[in-house]
């Protein structure tokens, strides 16, 4: 187990890149070749609709979490000892 | 009863009672059989009605064995040997016996007929895991539990008022069952609010992520189960098709995934996740459709399985390690490569990846919410099953055992795959995980509706993959917005913690001043006259009734010198006096 996550480690740039090219690939197949009629919405039809799902929820997942807790949300971890 | 019938929970409760006797080599064998004995207890079970005692005017039912009933009965005493095989090295047989009374408890709710059963459990359930925080004897445990305890008391009696109040309003239906949704009056509104306290729904969630990240580390993988998931249950039997339960799960979806993105505590992190999955359930529950109740029972069962495997990863860290931080941990697959690979199955399963078990679950609840046109909720519920990914299967993996290596010298030290039973239990549960994603008839065939939904569609897999692709590339992208801090969250529970504290100030500053002032009035109004009273009644006592007395005896004494003095020791001078005193004193009687 160990071995075998080193041995991706090392080979990290090509694990990103393979990753990457495998998901571009899945998009352009969920797309383009396969069946939309289970689509519930218009939207969904869209060209690569659910990769841009993906990426604007993540960032607004992520950007909008760490807004709120900048709001004072986050504080320190004695907070309440006092 | 009317025939034999053995309630499960009645197994764990005189098999926890009895365990203080088993000593030894038998110990660990017993351990496991009690909650084996169960779990088969439950397999066995016909179904109908079972176990009504007549007490008082009320029929009592402890066994409704029914679908939906029988689904939630075999998870829950399923992940109790689960639970009980990763405690098995914890010595204290009071964890042991908390944490079967607890699954007892459970077992008593889903399989009770009416409210009055349904209550006795409900209270058991609370008061049998807040032991499970308890034991953890962390600086926090103690005041953690009673803020557990305060919550759950609360939702109690919500409860209690609700069923009473509708025992009157219906001319003495205590009978547990669908509830009028559609038309719902206080009485349903009050049962809602007790179900949805445990369901740790907002804005009565906090006690969750506060008790399980508390916990002692067994005590959270069974908490992580029975609490929730035995809410989603009576919701699921009560409620369903309450349409507000769509905006609530909804809302818990997104909420906890927010939270979780901020979190630095591994246990706190699944926590949020576990109200964020929740919301699942109890958006299904609101949808109401069979496969939107298919969806919440399945996606329970699966959760169970998921989160205790989440639980029982990240329990192992704070076990082996001491800490479950991830600002003091990282690079830990060196160290801890098996739970690593346990927890990573368990990520992948929350976050629903395909071949594993959140897949086949939480996908029917989506599918319920877009086929009733109930778009926002679907869609929020994608946009939640993204967020979960970014969790469960991105953060926690990556900052603790890839990332920054963040451990001190005796963390990484302390480092190690944890004993063999929690190896063990991790396994089975990650098995269960992976066969439930890869054979779903295992699971439909359990559910309470007959299922014609099929998750492996082409359009579901790209769906479901390019949300996860999406999400994990903005992960790497913004990751310094990602990089845990040595903080906590604030959330609901800072209102009655500081409401805890204003009661406090108030009780040690106005109260005490107001108790002060009264006692000082007291002193100069009440005390000084009193004092002066009480000076002259002791000087009366001294001068007035003991110098009465006290001259008696002073008399008395004097005439006993005298009459010393007298007695000087010549006979005749003795018998002079007394003859003389007795011819006075016959003088006196005659002549008197």
């Amino acid at each position: 187990m160990i071995s075998l996550i080193e041995f991706f480690r090392e080979r990290l740039k090509i694990v990103i890149v393979a990753c990457l090219v495998l998901i571009g690939v899945i998009a352009l197949w969920g797309s383009f070749m396969i069946d939309l009629s289970h689509a519930h919405t218009k939207m969904e039809k869209i060209p690569f609709f659910w990769s841009f799902f993906g990426l604007i929820g993540g960032a607004l997942l992520i950007l909008v979490s760490r807004f709120f807790g900048r709001l004072g949300i986050m504080t320190r971890e004695d907070y309440y000892d006092e | 009863m009317n025939n034999f019938w053995l309630h499960p929970a009645l197994i764990l409760i005189i098999g926890g009672l009895v365990l203080p006797f088993i000593k030894g080599p038998i110990r660990k064998p017993y351990l496991l059989l009690v909650p084996v004995l169960t779990f088969l207890n439950v397999l066995a079970m016909n179904k109908g009605v079972h176990g009504v005692v007549q007490f008082i005017d009320w029929q009592l039912i402890f066994g409704r064995v029914d679908s939906l009933s029988q689904i939630f009965g075999y998870i829950m005493s399923l992940m109790c040997i689960i639970g009980t095989l990763f405690a098995l090295n914890v010595e204290e047989d009071t964890q042991h016996i908390a944490a079967w009374f607890y699954v007892a408890g459970s077992l008593g709710v889903i399989f009770c007929g009416d409210y009055v059963v349904l209550f006795l459990f409900w209270e058991l359930m609370a008061f049998a895991s807040v032991f499970l925080v308890w034991f953890r004897r962390g600086p926090q445990s103690l005041a953690t539990g009673y803020r557990y305890l305060l919550i759950h008391t609360l939702g109690g009696l919500f409860l209690l008022a609700g069923f009473v109040l509708r025992y009157y309003n219906t001319g003495g239906d205590l009978s547990f069952g669908p509830l009028g949704v559609d038309t719902p009056n206080l009485s349903t509104y009050l049962i809602l609010l007790g179900f949805i306290v445990n369901a740790a729904v907002p804005p009565f969630h906090s006690w969750l992520q506060d008790a399980y990240a508390e916990a002692s580390v067994a005590g959270a993988v069974f908490m992580c189960a029975f609490t929730t998931k035995t809410a989603i249950y009576v919701l699921a039997r009560g409620f369903a098709g309450m349409e507000i339960l769509i905006v609530l799960g909804a809302v818990m979806a997104l909420y906890g995934v927010v939270y979780g993105v901020i979190e630095n505590d591994g246990r706190r992190i699944f926590a949020w996740d576990t109200i964020s999955q929740v919301g699942y359930m109890v958006c299904g529950v609101g949808i109401g459709s069979e496969l939107a109740i298919n969806g919440a029972c399945a996606h329970a069962f699966a959760h169970i399985l998921y989160n205790g495997l989440l639980f029982m990863g990240t329990g192992s860290v704070l076990y082996m390690t001491g800490t479950c931080k991830l600002t003091e941990l990282g690079g830990l697959y060196k160290k801890m490569p098996r739970t690593f690979f346990f927890t990573l199955i368990g990520g992948l399963s929350i976050a629903g990846f395909p071949l594993f078990s959140g897949f086949v679950s939480k996908s029917m609840i989506i599918a319920a919410g877009l086929e009733h046109h109930h778009y926002w909720a679907g869609f929020s519920l994608l946009l939640a099953a993204g967020g979960t990914f970014l969790l469960a299967g991105l953060k926690v993996p990556y900052y603790i055992w890839f990332g920054k290596n963040n451990c001190s010298t005796e963390v990484w030290e302390k480092a190690a795959d944890p004993p063999w039973n929690m190896q063990a239990a991790m396994a089975i549960a990650a098995v269960m995980c992976a066969f439930i994603g890869c054979y779903t008839p295992y699971l439909y065939h359990m559910l309470p509706f007959p299922v014609e939904y099929n998750p492996y569609t082409a359009y579901h897999l790209s769906e479901t993959f390019q949300i996860i692709g999406g999400t994990g590339i903005m992960f790497f992208v913004l990751k310094r917005f990602m990089e845990p801090t040595a903080t906590i969250s604030l959330d609901l529970d800072w209102f009655y913690r500081m409401a805890g504290r204003g009661f406090f100030w108030v009780d040690t500053r106005i109260f005490q001043f107001i108790d002060t002032s009264i006692g000082e009035i007291y002193r100069y109004i009440g005390l000084f006259p009193l004092m002066t009273i009480a000076r002259f009644w002791s000087w009366f006592d001294w001068n007035a009734i003991d110098g009465v007395v006290d001259g008696t005896a002073r008399t008395v004494r004097s005439l006993g010198g005298a009459v010393r003095k007298v007695q000087a020791g010549n006979m005749q001078y003795n018998i002079f006096f007394a003859a003389s005193v007795a011819a006075a004193a016959v003088l006196v009687f005659v002549f008197v």
